[in-house]
């Protein structure tokens, strides 16, 4: 059944047995508490003063104080781990989260380039991650130009094994694909979705021949329509301060935001009669597929059975 | 050389991005959490240093900056006319109008972006009240054949723009209010007017 009330908490069992997001580790101050949501069910989450993060279910119209409670968490607390600059939890119960092997390697700068809340559903904010279409219209200048508006033929393969999506050999020409970038260039793209509501992208490097990119964008579902979106860099750059890094990041995504927030629906029509897809859309295809497959009902309007 | 630490999401950042860019004057923009500040003060939400005045100047915030960057380097007074005392007066009415803006319009963005607390709905409403405040005398104005606040292209404009573009990520919806888009559109299309995300170029337009 989907959920009947927007506000209702998702029941989807595939969706409450993963990590989801809370948002940057360093931003959560010790000895605080900030109120919260996660896929409809109201959380507290804050660090003790010894700074070990928590998360618990608080009641939805209970007193909503700010410091840590003397007595530790008010209520049974939720699995917390922190990994990619985030703290996540879960519902259920996890599985170990999707691996990013590039966020072991040594050379790589780590950030967390900011959070940003959306009128959106989740699988729409990660479908436009995974749009290349869009770029030389809403990233004008930056990620594509006209009238460089090809999207090149690539491939999307669905992995039963690893439960993910793998979008191989896209190109894209980009006028300035980095904020380390001079001048255009085709730049090689790679899009995994390793996870409902996240989705890790690499993109050629520049000054990095044959090394990648990667960028994530890691998307915490408030509730069925209102997210917040949360973005991670692990980047082979050297010379810029993370300020300026964070910054090209947040201003890509303030380009989207209002784009996003214009879709309507908001939640992602799995029927593939919904809306109509052209060739450049084949990761989002898949992607729909996949989460229909996979029986998610929430953030979603269910195609025919 | 004009230093701006600023916040590329703040619309009061953008106010003054976007006076510089009409004047023309180049500037270096910083990330704001890089300006060294005494914490107990508070984090303004800009800071403009002019190290080309001797000893420097520096400001605090936007409304100030406005001034200041008018006063310093609008040579021809377009801007800020000082000898049409009228048109000076009405500029700076609309320059307390455009903090109004910014209190509600503006924070209820910030509620709905960032997760800034806010009680949103009343936000929401004084929101509209002011909309509907601008819609009529803009509505006005272009039956005088004026397309701007406060007759030609002035500092007015500058300091409302950003807060009233970007009022729709705050939930407050320009649908009823067809003089302010017709004005947004005439403001993008002002030469050296600069954008930001969120806010997207408008068609060349008609020759006036």
């Amino acid at each position: 059944m989907a959920p009947k009330s927007l506000n209702q908490p998702c029941e989807d069992k595939v969706l409450l047995d993963l990590w989801h997001p809370l948002g940057a580790v360093e931003a959560m101050p010790r000895n605080r508490v900030r109120h919260d949501r996660l896929l409809g069910v109201p959380l507290t989450l804050g660090r003790s003063p010894e700074g070990r993060p928590a998360v618990w279910r608080r009641p939805p119209d209970g007193p909503q104080p700010t410091v840590w409670p003397a007595e530790g968490p008010t209520g049974p607390t939720l699995p917390v781990i922190e990994q990619y600059g985030c703290l996540w939890t879960s519902l259920g119960t996890p599985r170990p989260i999707f691996p990013i092997p590039e966020a072991e390697e040594r050379d790589r700068r780590l950030l967390h380039a900011g959070s940003v809340m959306l009128h959106t559903s989740a699988p729409r904010a990660v479908e436009n991650f995974l749009d290349m279409g869009h770029f030389p219209f809403v990233h004008t200048a930056v990620l594509g130009d006209e009238p460089h508006t090809e999207v090149k033929d690539y491939t999307v393969e669905v992995s039963v094994a690893d439960q993910e999506i793998l979008a191989t050999d896209c190109v894209f020409y980009q006028p300035q694909a980095a904020l380390g970038a001079q001048g255009g260039a085709d730049v090689d793209y790679v899009y995994r979705v390793p996870h409902p509501h996240c989705s890790v992208l690499y993109k050629s490097s520049p000054g990095y021949e044959g090394r990648l990119d990667a960028i994530a964008l890691f998307v915490q579902a408030l509730d069925q329509e209102r997210i917040r979106a949360h973005m991670w860099l692990c980047l082979l750059d050297d010379d810029q301060p993370d300020w300026a890094l964070r910054r090209f990041q947040m201003s890509i995504f303030g380009q989207d935001k209002p784009i996003l927030e214009n879709q309507l629906p908001r939640r992602l029509p799995l029927d593939p009669r919904a809306e109509t897809p052209i060739r450049a859309d084949k990761s989002a295809v898949a992607y729909r597929r996949w989460l229909g497959q996979l029986g998610v009902r929430y953030g979603v309007i269910a195609g025919a059975a | 050389m004009i230093t701006l630490y600023d916040d590329e999401t703040s619309a009061e950042c953008h106010q003054v991005r976007a006076l510089l860019g009409v004047l023309g004057l180049d500037f270096r923009s910083v990330a704001l959490e890089e300006y060294d500040t005494d914490t107990d003060s508070g984090r303004p939400a800009l800071v403009l240093a002019d190290d080309r005045a001797d000893p420097p100047a520096v400001l605090h915030d936007a409304s100030s900056a406005l001034l200041y960057l008018a006063r310093i380097y609008d040579h021809d007074e377009r801007l800020l006319p000082h000898d049409e005392p009228a048109k000076f007066a009405a500029i700076l009415d609309w320059l307390a109008f455009a903090r109004a803006l910014t209190a509600c319009a503006g924070a209820a963005r910030r509620h709905e972006s960032f997760g800034d607390p806010l009680d949103l709905l009343p936000a929401q409403q004084e929101a509209h009240r002011l909309l509907r405040v601008m819609d009529r005398h803009l509505w006005f104005q272009e039956q005088q054949h004026e397309d701007f606040l406060a007759g030609g292209f002035t500092l007015a404009d500058i300091a409302c723009f950003g807060d009233v573009a970007l009022c729709e990520e705050g939930g407050v919806s320009r649908l009823d209010y067809p003089a302010v888009r017709r004005w947004c559109d005439r403001v993008k299309r002002v030469p050296g007017f600069p954008l930001m995300s969120g806010i997207f170029p408008t068609a060349a337009g008609l020759p006036s």
